[in-house]
């Protein structure tokens, strides 16, 4: 009985992921024109930036993964979408410095064929088009301090 | 998947008819691949030319229903098996062709074993174009191996999604050539293409995929 009602769960499982579309998180087809994650301080990002799909409003899909080196990124595991269908699909990747997810940079829309159905189309992919994105990083301290003194000047000279 | 190959000892060789020193001008391999599949979707591709290739010469027999799908570049193309005893209505609908090496999913209800029988393609009719985008492709020769040793066309970005049919699932890698040493190579493995066996392929670019096989 046991084996019964844990078969019938795994094929619900099978049947919902058949129902999701997915896609390949990786920007390799577009790395050699350009297509990288970059940092707002003109270098390309490193393992410290994850990167994740997400709809062209912002809304995040699936899970995230890092960057490997030199801005590129490449995650073998297909991306389960929730809510999006197989088929075609406008997406946009997100990237964020580690530990910073609240100050993010998003990349341009673009299109590609999620995968799913039955019979099934495997994980789509990024295409070779992809113009990257830029990723803001976190203001060093003295940057700030910085900010803060000028801020202080500018507020005492107006009171003089 | 077990794949047992047997290419029959039935070589028919053209030999010198006119005269004495005429000698064997072409030599032609007939013979027959057992394909197992497992009971729902299995990625397939005709590893034997059967002349025109239709699906009703290239598998005559399969499970009642079975539904063979080919990828058009927008969804599938499919034709399904009846085989009811109602000569009327048996066989394939409707019917299409199966060229060598043009993959497809091949839907049958149980376990069970086809047999592709026809001539091994040799010299320029084993080579051919791998499309830029999302293709089904096979081998255009019963043989197994790395795609490396079936000299696909691979370039930097290409996707390959392999199809697991004991999980009824994709298992994909991707080829990187952007002169990153840590980086190039195909991850997480090289995927591998047995005897009939098909892979999608995302090509960022069309490649020429020359075999120039030799059954000699």
């Amino acid at each position: 009985m046991k084996k019964l009602v844990l078969s019938m769960l795994c094929a619900l499982v099978s049947l919902s992921a058949l129902g999701q579309g997915t896609a390949l998180l990786s920007n390799v087809a577009s790395a050699g024109s350009g297509g990288l994650v970059m940092l707002d301080t003109g270098v390309p990002a490193e393992s410290d930036v994850m990167v994740q799909f997400a709809l062209p409003d912002g809304t995040l899909l699936g899970t995230p993964s890092a960057v490997l080196a030199g801005g590129v990124f490449r995650d073998s595991t297909a991306k389960v979408l929730e809510g999006v269908a197989p088929g075609a699909v406008d997406l946009t990747v997100v990237g964020w410095v580690s530990g910073n997810p609240g100050l993010t940079g998003q990349s341009e829309v673009f299109s590609l064929s999620a995968g799913g159905g039955n019979p099934p189309l495997p994980a789509g992919g990024i295409p070779a088009s992809f113009s990257g994105l830029t990723v803001p990083t976190i203001p060093e301290p003295s940057t700030v301090a910085l900010a803060i003194l000028g801020g202080a000047a500018l507020f005492f000279r107006r009171r003089k | 998947m077990r794949t047992k190959t047997l290419l029959i000892a039935a070589v028919l060789g053209a030999a010198g008819l006119a005269s004495a020193s005429a000698q064997v001008t072409s030599v032609n391999a007939v013979g027959y691949v057992n394909k197992d599949l497992k009971a729902g979707n299995n990625l397939i591709a005709n590893p034997l030319s059967n002349g025109e290739n239709g699906i009703s010469s290239v598998i005559p027999v399969a499970p009642n229903g079975t539904i063979v799908s080919l990828y058009n570049g927008a969804g599938y193309d499919q034709s399904q098996f009846t085989n009811l005893g109602i000569p009327a209505l048996d066989g394939w609908d409707p019917e299409i062709t199966l060229p060598v090496g043009a993959g497809f999913f091949i839907n049958v209800s149980e376990d069970t074993t086809i047999t592709f029988v026809g001539e091994v393609l040799q010299g320029d009719d084993s080579n051919k174009t791998v499309p830029q985008g999302i293709s089904i492709q096979g081998s255009t020769v019963p043989v197994a191996g790395t795609l490396t040793e079936h000299g696909f066309p691979g370039g930097n970005g290409d996707t390959v999604s392999s199809w697991d049919a004991e999980s009824q699932s994709f298992v994909q890698a991707q080829l990187t050539l952007l002169g990153i040493p840590a980086l190039d190579g195909w991850s997480p493995a090289e995927p591998t293409l047995g005897v009939a066996d098909a892979v999608f392929v995302d090509k960022v670019e069309e490649g020429a995929w020359d075999r120039n096989f030799s059954i000699n």
